[in-house]
């Protein structure tokens, strides 16, 4: 089986597609009307949900949250539809003297797991002084855990965040096809065999092929959540740049008449374009803010943003869009090699 | 010149299918759409290459045989 790479490269590849886009998300929370209210008040919240399944739910619970230690249980809960209710809370009068606070709206049934939406209602001071001796609750009880493999649910993402399995690894396997062929063309100045050559010519194909397609996709990822097709945001305006010099790559191979020249002047070239990468996308997007995650601050991996079920299809997409790189790559390359050896003759 | 002839295909047939979508079918359904157009994309970026390479080989192998 000398081509067990291709077929696994298919294989993952295929996998990420299909368990990507069947894993469901985690049910959360879409809106609340009203948005804001005053201390002291009852009030009726309307409720609308993603993914959730209230008729089907015993045990609806739901609060609104002040801090770690304050909570208004709901008083009654109103079903409509699967997606929809009704919560009445019963307000307290604030005893702190600051003058408007946002709370936390808590969801939780034993089919769903709990969901949070954080600054759901905005509450102001009360123009009356009447206390209605509405109190506090200072612990939840006990909620659920969501059941079964979900994705995470997060406002404005929504179901995009699948987007993580197609247009994150599409920018991995072009810098690991790059980095491979930044080696080719360390191999080829040191023994002058145009094989190499040919071989990271085809690699920066394929990697520049996978930067484009990374650019296209991010755009289209951004239009729909960050409101435009290109937000100059730091880490798209690099990536842009990088694009640009390894095109320049390509004119440059093209305007050599001597075979061994050109070889020999890519070949730098293509070592310095790929150094010129990491701080493009890796350093200077960390210095400034960006909307990318991860940047401005700490890397992007881990925490909140990667949960382990995503983690089972990132992976795999990752090597798989990789394999997938070098087996286009690895036609490429042939072409290239029966090229010479037509033109030899 | 084929293949920007071929690129200036393919950005005007996805502007055309971006017009063609609008706004609240890509906003409808948690925005699953959104991630339909990214895979479309990637699945048409892998064709124009494989298409490229397809035509590059014919021309050669006709020229061998020549």
């Amino acid at each position: 089986m000398k081509h067990w790479w291709k077929i696994l490269g298919a294989v993952l590849v295929l996998y990420a597609l299909i368990a990507g886009l069947l894993i469901p998300l985690k049910p959360g929370i879409l809106e609340v009307a009203p948005e804001r209210t005053q201390w002291g008040n009852t009030i009726s919240l309307q409720i609308k949900a993603y993914n959730s399944h209230f008729q089907e739910a015993k045990e609806l619970k739901a609060w609104l949250k002040l801090d770690s230690t304050h909570f208004v249980p709901t008083s009654h809960i109103k079903v409509l539809s699967n997606t929809r209710l009704t919560a009445d809370f019963r307000l307290p009068i604030h005893q702190m003297e600051e003058q408007s606070k946002e709370l936390t709206l808590i969801l939780d049934n034993e089919i769903d797991g709990y969901s949070l939406l954080p600054g759901a209602i905005q509450v102001t001071l009360s123009d009356s002084t009447i206390s209605r001796g509405f109190l506090w609750s200072n612990d939840l009880g006990r909620i659920h855990e969501p059941q079964g493999l979900t994705f995470p649910y997060r406002n404005i993402l929504y179901e995009t965040i699948r987007n993580l399995f197609y247009h994150v690894p599409l920018w991995f396997a072009m810098l690991i096809l790059l980095f491979i062929s930044m080696i080719y063309s360390g191999l080829y100045l040191k023994s002058m065999n145009t094989k190499y050559d040919h071989a990271a010519l085809a690699l920066t194909q394929i990697g520049i092929l996978y930067g484009i397609l990374g650019l296209i996709t991010g755009a289209i990822w951004a239009r729909w959540t960050w409101g435009d097709w290109w937000s100059f945001d730091v880490k798209q305006n690099m990536s842009a740049i990088a694009m640009l010099i390894y095109l320049a790559y390509f004119v440059l191979r093209s305007s050599f008449e001597d075979d061994e020249v050109k070889a020999r002047v890519s070949s730098v070239y293509n070592i310095f374009a790929f150094t010129t990468l990491i701080p493009l996308l890796f350093v200077i997007p960390r210095l400034y803010d960006s909307l990318h995650p991860g940047n401005g601050g700490n890397p992007g991996l881990g925490g909140e943003d990667l949960d382990n079920t995503m983690r089972m299809v990132f992976y795999p997409a990752i090597i798989g869009f990789t394999l997938l790189g070098a087996w286009l790559a690895n036609l490429a390359y042939r072409y290239l090699r029966l090229e010479e050896k037509h033109l030899e003759e | 010149m084929r293949k920007v002839k071929l690129l200036c295909y393919f950005l005007l047939l996805s502007q055309w299918a971006m017009a063609q979508e609008s706004q609240s079918m890509m906003e409808s359904n948690g925005k699953i759409y959104v991630v339909l157009a990214t895979v479309l994309a990637i699945y048409i970026g892998i064709m124009i290459f494989l298409l490229l390479i397809e035509r590059k080989l014919s021309n050669l192998e006709r020229q061998i045989k020549d």
